[in-house]
């Protein structure tokens, strides 16, 4: 298989915003984790943490494959992000709507991938926005546009695979609209039949 | 736009590796978009290109020409054949002005208030069937006003006489009747200002206690999130048609994405989001390079319209391009991978809805 053929998308965020969970949702693998056991304040919200990366892989066929790597989220292994991020075709940013504060915290995401901004598209995905939380979408979007980028933030539940690919699929498209365009012509060929 | 959307994919046939590389370097310059030449398959392209100095390419000019006449054909040779008379043609060696405006020509055919027409010429008859209807006026436009009034005033609301239908402050909606079924409404009375707008809404604002109270005696009710209810009782209430103020010339942008994981047809919405996200779009070419119909356009506008996320003629500079050729030489790649995802999400969307 060639180096080439190998592409690289990023899924971050702060601690137990469902990362490992995304991947493992997503992965034609079994997730391989470098999760212990949290001996700082994590510990109170989590059993198991990670603290250098989860990998994941998607076979696409034809000796195409997508790693996904997961980044710590805990801000002390933050510098993991910058040589993850190297080579990159998109970044995932998934925030936990009911941990304290999570508007702030996408913030802090989206200032520390800052220098990607131009380069990377970027997708966030809200997660447990099912529960009672402390951010609407429409807070989370504010910001997303105030640190100046253009993405999309959708709800996800990252144990669904229907959002986590809707979620890559759209990340797609912000790179390219023309690599997902086929769908809008299906959709319209069944339209009268949909509707 | 054009850049960043369809490709426009030409079958050059009967043509030397030269000059169809040629094409490919110098078309998408001077034609200022994406251009994809094809050289063994004239499956679903837009345009052929065929050389016909030689036999061989003079019979298949005009086998195409027979066979697929809603495609158009510019003939390439060194003298016009007798044969083309009063079609496309290009004299050899090409040149890329030239060539630029007989593509130009047999695209528009010579109709230039058409924007670039779709496969096999649909849009132009659906360009007749363009239609608008007074969004304001409509349940959706109502909807929409009690829940600005709701959210900025920060008060629960109840809408009268249609059902029980309450419009809570935090972004939620409780009807009773389904968003599609209220589109069957189409007027709704006001009792105390029936002189000034008779099809205003009546409204009520109500005390938590009561928002409580009505909820636990319409136990059939059900919540929804204003965004979804909004996009599909605008859908509904459009019936194909934009609302008032959007003409096909109108350029419009998303100013953010709607939450297309929760949105039915999300694979649709998320291509139509894509594409208004990168700048602000003119109607009538993301029509036509999307190979859409009117209706399905006017699905998405009104949907957004409805939820307050298009922008008519952006202020906003168009997002640079540099990710789209930064990954240029992986396109093949990208495509399948942007394929799997897709295949996979419309999936779980089929699993999901048995």
């Amino acid at each position: 298989m060639k180096t080439s053929d190998r592409l690289k998308i990023i899924i971050s965020g702060p601690v137990n915003s469902g990362k490992t969970t995304f991947i493992g949702t997503l992965s034609d693998i079994d997730p391989v984790t470098t999760d212990v056991q949290p001996s700082d304040e994590v510990a109170r919200v989590k059993k198991s943490t990670t603290v250098a990366m989860d990998y994941g892989m998607v076979r696409i066929g034809e000796g195409v494959v997508v790693d996904l790597y997961g980044t710590p989220g805990q801000t002390r292994f933050s510098f993991m992000c910058d040589i993850l991020m190297e080579g990159a075709l998109g970044l995932i940013l998934l925030v936990n709507n009911t941990e304290e504060a999570p508007v702030e915290r996408l913030r802090d995401y989206l200032q520390l991938f800052q220098k990607h901004r131009e380069s990377v598209p970027l997708c966030v995905g809200v997660t447990h926005m099912d529960r009672a939380g402390y951010g609407t979408l429409a807070e989370y979007r504010r910001m997303v546009a105030n640190e100046g980028w253009n993405s999309p933030v959708f709800s996800v539940d990252a144990r669904s695979e229907q959002d986590a690919n809707i979620l890559l699929t759209a990340l797609m498209g912000c790179l390219d609209p023309t690599l997902i365009v086929h769908h809008i012509t299906e959709y319209a060929s069944r339209y009268a039949e949909l509707r | 736009m054009a850049d960043e959307m369809v490709p426009l994919r030409i079958a050059a046939l009967s043509m030397s590796r030269a000059e169809v590389h040629s094409l490919g370097v110098l078309l998408p310059r001077r034609l200022d978009r994406t251009v994809e030449i094809l050289t063994s398959s004239t499956e679903s392209c837009d345009l052929f290109l065929v050389g016909v100095d030689a036999a061989q390419g003079r019979s298949l000019a005009q086998h195409l020409s027979v066979e697929r006449p809603e495609i158009p054909m510019i003939q390439v040779g060194v003298q016009r054949p007798a044969s083309v008379r009063g079609g496309y043609f290009a004299h050899r060696p090409l040149r890329a002005d030239e060539l630029a405006r007989t593509i130009g020509e047999a695209l528009y055919q010579n109709e230039p208030e058409m924007p670039l027409r779709t496969r096999g010429g649909r849009l132009e008859r659906e360009y007749r069937e363009y239609a608008t209807h007074d969004f304001d006026r409509c349940i959706a436009g109502r909807l929409r006003e009690a829940v600005h009034i709701a959210r900025d005033n920060r008060v629960d609301l109840e809408i009268k006489g249609i059902g029980t239908l309450l419009v809570l402050q935090e972004g939620r909606i409780y009807s009773v009747a389904s968003p599609r079924a209220l589109c069957s409404i189409d007027r709704v009375t006001r009792g105390r200002c029936k002189r000034q707008d008779p099809l205003a809404i009546e409204y009520r604002e109500l005390a938590s206690a009561e928002v409580c109270r009505l909820m636990k005696t319409t136990q059939q009710g059900r919540m929804y999130e204003t965004e979804y209810f909004l996009w599909v009782t605008a859908i509904g209430c459009a019936q194909g048609r934009f609302p008032q103020g959007y003409q096909p010339d109108t350029k419009v942008q998303l100013t953010s994405w709607p939450d297309c994981t929760q949105l039915p047809h999300s694979m649709a919405v998320v291509v139509f989001c894509s594409v208004f996200s990168r700048g602000a779009v003119r109607l009538d070419t993301a029509a036509a390079e999307l190979g859409v119909p009117w209706p399905v356009l006017a699905d998405f506008v009104n949907a957004a319209h409805a939820i307050g996320l298009l922008r008519k003629e952006s202020r906003l500079a168009r997002q640079p391009t540099s990710r789209q050729n930064k990954w240029r030489w992986a396109r093949d790649v990208l495509s399948a991978v942007a394929r799997h995802f897709g295949r996979r999400a419309e999936g779980s969307m089929a699993r999901q809805a048995v």
